[in-house]
């Protein structure tokens, strides 16, 4: 065999093997908003851990009467920590394409390592471990939140969310 | 406390009063060089062993060699080498004068390693191991351009690394660097920081590399604690008697994703690295010194570091029969921090908090040995080594520092008893100064005597026998005991096939950061267990050894008992991390190692698959960081006679179970993939000086984790050149 054959064949074996294994992931992204005060600093409050992004699966709930406890049984997983130093910052989720989302901040009043690693449902039972700061939506719109969907292999950006430390459910 | 300083005083005096039992002797020696048959160069390397006694050496640079001390009479000398027959010769040697030999190695089509010091504490045969002890020689290391030993590791059959961790057959999983279950060794002499008995791989001279010897299974019985899985040892090339200067130069960089956003950096992630070495004898000191430099932006962002490291050693022959060996090692690194990937769609850039994260590290390690051949049927050997470790944190949640001193001695004593026995008996004695706010100030000391016996039952069969009694402790608690015995047998079934059995018993005792760190890593409050009792392990090994001209075949049946593992532990109320003896783990597995040449071609090929069958029994799960099934291949290529390539491949199932991050089925996230690795590396002889070097490690660009949320290394390709003159 001539040496640049044997270098071509190399060459296309290369190329056409590349980059396999893990892969980008689909999900959504944004940037989430912290309030700040005088001083450009994030008014923490005392109470308050730490926060993270999460979001639910609703694509099974009746949305009518869509309550937030629902949306608690419902939660999918959550980021890491938030940076709550820093008044904005992006985030990513990743999640299956074809269903529907909402996804909002959460604060939690206990230690955040205390809440990572425990089972989804688990959580659900301890709503006074949570505060929640902001949900993806316009408020405007007649509805707390806005669904998210998800499309094949792609990244839906510009899910971004405001956080109020005086935000009010009212669902 | 009183009592182990006594101890340590009554073993000193016993050092002094075996060094003066040496006697006047009038001795001989026996010098010469050792040649590659068809080229007539010299070799260096070569194994050079007196058998029926304790004397021995290995050839330097140019092939030459010299054993002083030897009691006159014939002796039969064996010379053995990696790729090179085995060769014996019988010589006499007179009172108070120079025996001069000439010897010509034929080279062999197979590269299998011939003999090996670490199972034992003296050359032995690989063949006539009773434990399993695989090598890798110097050509494969420089030929891979690592920048750390624990590069090289994974391609060797039964040793996985696992985010920076070694776990030899399934010993360990990832705790984030604190107490190994391996230790390693640079020429014998222990490297394990002693703060967190975690393996700095950036603290192990690259350059000057004879050889890698890993012993796989609990060595506790000459080794104590941390050779609970296994050994590592570092061999170093011994001082050339001409003058040798070696310049390595090489330069690479990583390849960025083709996916935009998985790119953290813009510019190139070029990587770079010199060395400069320099050694000579003056009458009968030999010394080395050597400069190297290392920078990488690396291949994820936090992922660099700087690294300078200085070399020094020296061999001196006061005497015919005694010599002293020195080594000085000082490395000055500092490196980013990466704990974590952003996220699944950053995976190659940190946590935005954490960026600008680093740390430096400082170490220094001086160690001195001198050996005496009193006679042919005695050798003293007292080695010593003093290593300082230091730390400091430039991170955004905390500024930790630690600065640990070890010091270290011991005696061995090699007695050739009868025809039949070869007797090694040592104490050894290491105290330990720690200086931090991470884990607090402590003491600790072990006092340790072992005893071994190597019984040639008949010309065919050879046991091997020992034990290590250590005394332990830290600060001023109970002092703790650990015995821990092995038993071994080799027999030659043919001239080419070999089986061998052993049972030994290991242990580790926890690392004082294990016991004492309070820190927040993270997110993550680690409190300290002072409490933590040691890990031990009973490990076993059935194994058969095949040998002919065109063929090595090597297969290993293993099991192993673990009790009272030491794992990072979250308490439920708290969330607080701490360590625990939580687990008993059973981990059984079986490993096959096979060499061969292909007919006609000048192709060699090695293969070694590992199963790992690795079980906790408290939770009655499979161990968590721990590859099931590995295959390991290299195939090299003499392409010309100046033209070297090798293709490796590394393929690893996909880990079962993690500890912090299982994927989510519910998203899909840290999902885990098995990985297989294609590397290609080759070399070039421009010259009897000048010779060209290129890698090309993860060629296919696989991207993989193997602890949760931290990306593999991408595509490295790297080009060196190496000046010897």
């Amino acid at each position: 065999m001539k040496p640049y054959i044997f270098v071509l064949i190399l060459f296309v074996v290369v190329a056409v093997s590349c980059e396999r294994g893990l892969q980008p992931a689909p999900g959504f992204q944004g940037t989430i908003t912290f309030p700040s005060d005088n001083s450009g600093k994030v008014p923490w409050p005392d109470s308050l851990e730490g926060a993270v992004v999460a979001f639910a699966d609703v694509s099974s709930i009746y949305l009518p009467s869509i309550t937030f406890p629902q949306v608690i049984q419902n939660l999918l997983g959550y980021t890491d920590p938030l940076d709550t130093s820093r008044i904005e910052q992006p985030y990513f989720l990743q999640a299956h394409p074809g269903r529907n989302y909402i996804a909002g901040v959460i604060a939690t009043t206990v230690p955040i390592s205390k809440i990572l690693g425990q089972p989804l449902d688990s959580l659900a039972i301890h709503p006074e471990y949570f505060q929640v700061l902001g949900l993806y939506g316009n408020p405007d719109e007649l509805t707390p939140f806005r669904f998210i969907s998800v499309d094949d292999e792609e990244i839906t950006p510009g899910i971004d969310i405001r956080c109020d430390f005086q935000y009010t459910l009212d669902f | 406390m009183m009592r182990l300083r006594t101890i340590i005083f009554g073993m000193l005096l016993g050092f002094a009063s075996c060094i003066m039992a040496s006697q006047t002797r009038q001795p001989g020696t026996i010098t010469g060089r050792v040649l590659d048959e068809t080229t007539d160069q010299g070799l260096e390397g070569v194994n050079i062993v007196v058998m029926g006694t304790v004397m021995g050496t290995a050839s330097g640079p140019d092939g030459a060699f010299r054993i002083r001390g030897i009691s006159p009479g014939n002796y039969t000398i064996q010379f053995t080498m990696i790729g090179y027959k085995a060769t014996i010769d019988t010589v006499p040697v007179h009172a108070g004068e120079i025996t001069r030999l000439a010897i010509a190695l034929e080279p062999t089509v197979l590269e299998s390693p011939q003999l090996v010091v670490t199972g034992e504490k003296r050359s032995v045969r690989v063949e006539n191991s009773p434990v399993s002890i695989g090598t890798i020689r110097d050509s494969e290391i420089r030929l891979r351009m690592p920048t750390t030993i624990n590069e090289i590791l994974p391609y060797h059959s039964g040793v996985q690394m696992i985010g920076g961790q070694i776990n030899i057959r399934g010993s360990s999983g990832y705790t984030r660097g604190a107490g190994s279950r391996v230790l390693v060794l640079v020429d014998g002499f222990p490297v394990l920081a002693s703060d967190n008995d975690g393996i700095y791989w950036n603290a192990i001279p690259m350059q000057n590399i004879r050889r890698v010897e890993i012993l796989k299974g609990a060595g506790s019985a000459l080794y104590g604690s941390n050779a609970l899985g296994g050994v590592v040892n570092v061999i170093t090339t011994p001082i050339s008697e001409q003058p040798h200067t070696t310049i390595r130069g090489q330069g690479g960089y990583y390849s960025v994703p083709s996916n935009p956003s998985w790119r953290w950096r813009e510019q190139p992630l070029i990587t770079g690295m010199w060395s400069v070495s320099h050694e000579r004898q003056l009458d009968s000191l030999g010394v080395r010194a050597g400069l190297s430099y290392r920078s990488s932006p690396g291949y994820s962002q936090n992922g660099w570091y700087r690294r300078w490291n200085v070399t020094g050693k020296f061999h001196l022959t006061p005497s015919e029969n005694t010599e002293w060996n020195g080594r000085l090692y000082l490395v000055r690194d500092i490196h980013g921090v990466v704990t974590q990937w952003r996220n699944a769609h950053r995976p190659f850039n940190v946590p935005l908090e954490s960026v600008g994260d680093y740390l430096t590290n400082h170490h220094l390690q001086v160690a001195l040995s001198y050996s005496d051949v009193v006679s042919s049927r005695m050798a003293h050997t007292w080695r010593t080594i003093y290593y300082r470790k230091a730390f400091q944190n430039y991170q955004h949640d905390n500024n930790d520092y630690s600065v640990s001193h070890t010091f270290s001695t011991e005696w061995q004593t090699d007695y050739q008893a009868t025809s039949s026995h070869l007797v090694t008996a040592g104490i050894e004695v290491t105290g330990d100064r720690i200086i931090a706010d991470l884990w607090g100030n402590h003491t600790s000391y072990d006092v340790a005597g072992y005893l071994q016996d190597e019984w040639s039952i008949s010309a065919l069969t050879r046991l091997v026998a020992g034990l290590r009694a250590d005394l332990l402790q830290i600060d001023a608690r109970p002092v703790l005991m650990q015995v821990n015995p092995k038993i071994g047998l080799n027999h030659n079934l043919t001239d080419s096939w070999t089986v061998r059995a052993s049972v030994g018993r290991g242990f580790r005792s926890p690392s004082i950061s294990e016991r004492f760190t309070r820190t927040r890593q993270y997110i993550f409050q680690v409190a300290p267990n002072p409490d933590l009792q040691p890990e031990v392990s009973w490990s076993g090994e059935i194994g058969t050894h095949y040998e002919s001209s065109a063929l090595t075949l090597d297969l290993a049946l293993f099991s192993s008992r673990y009790r009272n593992f030491i794992d990072p532990l979250q308490d439920p109320a708290t969330g607080t991390i701490s360590f625990q003896n939580i687990t008993n783990a059973n981990i059984r597995g079986t490993e096959i190692a096979l060499e061969w040449k292909v007919p006609y071609l000048p192709v060699r090929q090695v293969i070694g698959y590992t199963y790992l069958h690795p079980r906790d029994l408290t939770q009655d799960t499979v161990l968590a960081y721990r590859h099931e099934h590995s295959v390991v291949s290299t195939t090299n290529i003499l392409v010309s006679r100046k033209l070297l390539c090798s293709v490796e491949y590394q393929y690893r199932s996909k880990i079962r179970r993690v500890q912090v991050y299982p994927t989510n089925p519910a998203t899909g996230s840290d999902k885990r993939v098995p990985v297989h690795l294609w590397s290609l590396h080759g070399s070039y002889q421009i010259s009897n000086h000048l010779t060209l070097r290129f890698s090309a490690e993860n060629l296919f660009q696989y991207y993989y984790v193997m602890i949760e949320r931290n990306m593999g290394a991408p595509r490295h390709l790297q080009l060196g050149l190496d000046y010897l003159y």
